[in-house]
């Protein structure tokens, strides 16, 4: 099946065509949208076709892990602050299908952060990863006057990020489409996540402000929790849809109510594939 | 209507037929879904399976993109919605993951056959994997290595490259 048919190649001067280069302008842009963005811009030396196109490109890819030639530390740092602000200010793309930062503990200026991310995320990207790489260091990420840029996002990836009420509020009302949401070791001072498109969730994270976590989520297909600090647990409300769930409560956190868990196993009456962590065993019993 | 399964056949540009679930390629492709839409209302009392020519697209490229298709997208094959790799733990891998790299795996000319053929059909997770999968083949190339691997000619005068050099010196 293999088989491909000999093409006919135009020209038949000898050396293969450049069918790269051949491809259309948004083609080639969708490409060059899975590269870092530094690398994005170095294919401008290529030939004269790909001069300008990374300015173009729908995507935004700021990742410290790109700069550990210039080592992990300071000078990764150095370079990727350098290449991030000129990258933004000459990049001419207004809306954005995909803006990712990621940035580590060598990350020394919170304000350059705090301002790439407002960059990207006023870019009104669709796919939005805002990851610090830091453990135990929390960057603020405050969004204020920005709630109305998270009208087209589909999926949202953060962590390690300290997330206010603002944001909380934005979560809540202002992402009209949002079907993805991984929240990963954040702090948050909201206690309610509620959405009626959110089909897929994921919440590993400390609450600043409650023992409870409220999840409500009428469409809801997959689920993945895991808890720390959540001393009662969660409330969920979801409906038929959620069919698989993944659950964990604190082992070491014997003040995990059990009143709480009972509740929370309760509410995934319609799961069909299901893992559990950390339950006791008297509220699986008296739940199955 | 007949509960059976309804296929339909797909010709490719160099005249090879396709057989392919209806219900499997709707759900992958929105080009053929569409085709597919247009011509219910004339075989709606005919038994006859319909033949639909796909005229940008060869033989062997078609029948590769099948075979993603139907990995992907036959209901019956995978369980609950593809999409739901937000769901695995972290560590825990896609369960098409590794067919995806493999289906990757070939060489320039046969990717960007597929990267044409997934945006003609219009099946975004096939044109977001192809497209990828080239960024993949730059990635980590020097610039001579990618013009080498690519066939790009470089067009440039000296003077040229060396201002574009200078312009963008910030991301080298």
């Amino acid at each position: 099946m293999e088989a491909a048919p000999k093409r006919v190649r135009r020209g038949g001067g000898g050396s293969a065509p450049d069918r790269l280069s051949a491809l259309s302008d948004d083609l080639l842009r969708r490409v060059l949208s899975f590269l870092p963005s530094r690398f994005a811009v170095q294919t401008c030396v290529l030939s004269k076709r790909w001069i300008d196109l990374w300015r173009s490109v729908p995507a935004v890819q700021l990742d410290i892990n790109d700069f550990v030639g210039f080592d992990a530390g300071i000078n990764g740092w150095r370079k990727m602050k350098d290449i991030a602000n000129e990258f933004l200010m000459l990049h001419s793309t207004e809306r954005l299908d995909v803006f990712r930062l990621v940035v580590a503990r060598s990350c020394r200026t919170p304000e350059d952060f705090q301002r790439w991310a407002r960059c990207g995320i006023n870019r009104q990207p669709l796919v939005l990863h805002i990851i610090c790489i830091l453990q135990m260091y929390w960057k603020d990420l405050r969004i204020s006057r920005l709630s109305s840029a998270f009208c087209r996002l589909k999926r949202m990836d953060l962590s390690f990020l300290s997330l206010d009420h603002s944001f909380g509020d934005t979560l809540n009302s202002g992402c009209p489409v949002l079907e993805d949401l991984v929240l990963y070791f954040c702090r948050h001072e909201f206690d309610v996540i509620q959405s009626d498109t959110l089909k897929n969730l994921s919440v590993d994270c400390f609450s600043q402000v409650g023992d409870l976590l409220v999840i409500r989520a009428p469409c809801l297909a997959s689920l993945c929790l895991g808890s720390y600090n959540y001393k009662n647990c969660f409330s969920l409300e979801a409906g038929n849809s959620l069919v698989r769930a993944a659950v964990s409560v604190s082992v070491h956190n014997g003040e995990t109510s059990q009143r709480g868990q009972t509740i929370l196993l309760g509410s995934l009456f319609n799961v069909s594939c299901l893992e559990l962590g950390g339950f006791s065993a008297m509220v699986c019993l008296r739940c199955y | 209507m007949a509960s059976e399964k309804k296929v339909v056949f797909l010709r490719s540009s160099d005249g090879e037929a396709f057989e392919v679930s209806e219900e499997v390629i709707s759900a992958a492709s929105v080009t053929i879904k569409g085709m597919i839409d247009e011509e219910s209302p004339s075989r709606a009392d005919t038994a006859a399976t319909t033949t639909l020519a796909i005229p940008n697209v060869t033989a062997a490229t078609l029948s590769r993109v099948l075979h993603y298709v139907n990995k992907h997208f036959d209901a019956a094959a995978v369980v609950g919605r593809p999409d739901d790799y937000i769901f695995c733990a972290p560590g825990d891998e896609h369960p098409l993951a590794r067919f995806d790299d493999d289906f990757v795996d070939v060489d320039n000319d046969t990717l960007i056959d597929l990267v044409h053929a997934a945006e003609y059909l219009h099946i975004k997770k096939l044109f977001d994997l192809t497209c990828k999968a080239v960024a993949d083949k730059l990635k980590g190339r020097t610039i001579d290595q990618i013009r080498e691997t690519f066939g790009i000619v470089n067009d440039y005068t000296v003077e040229e490259e060396v201002e574009v050099y200078r312009e963008n010196s910030w991301a080298f």
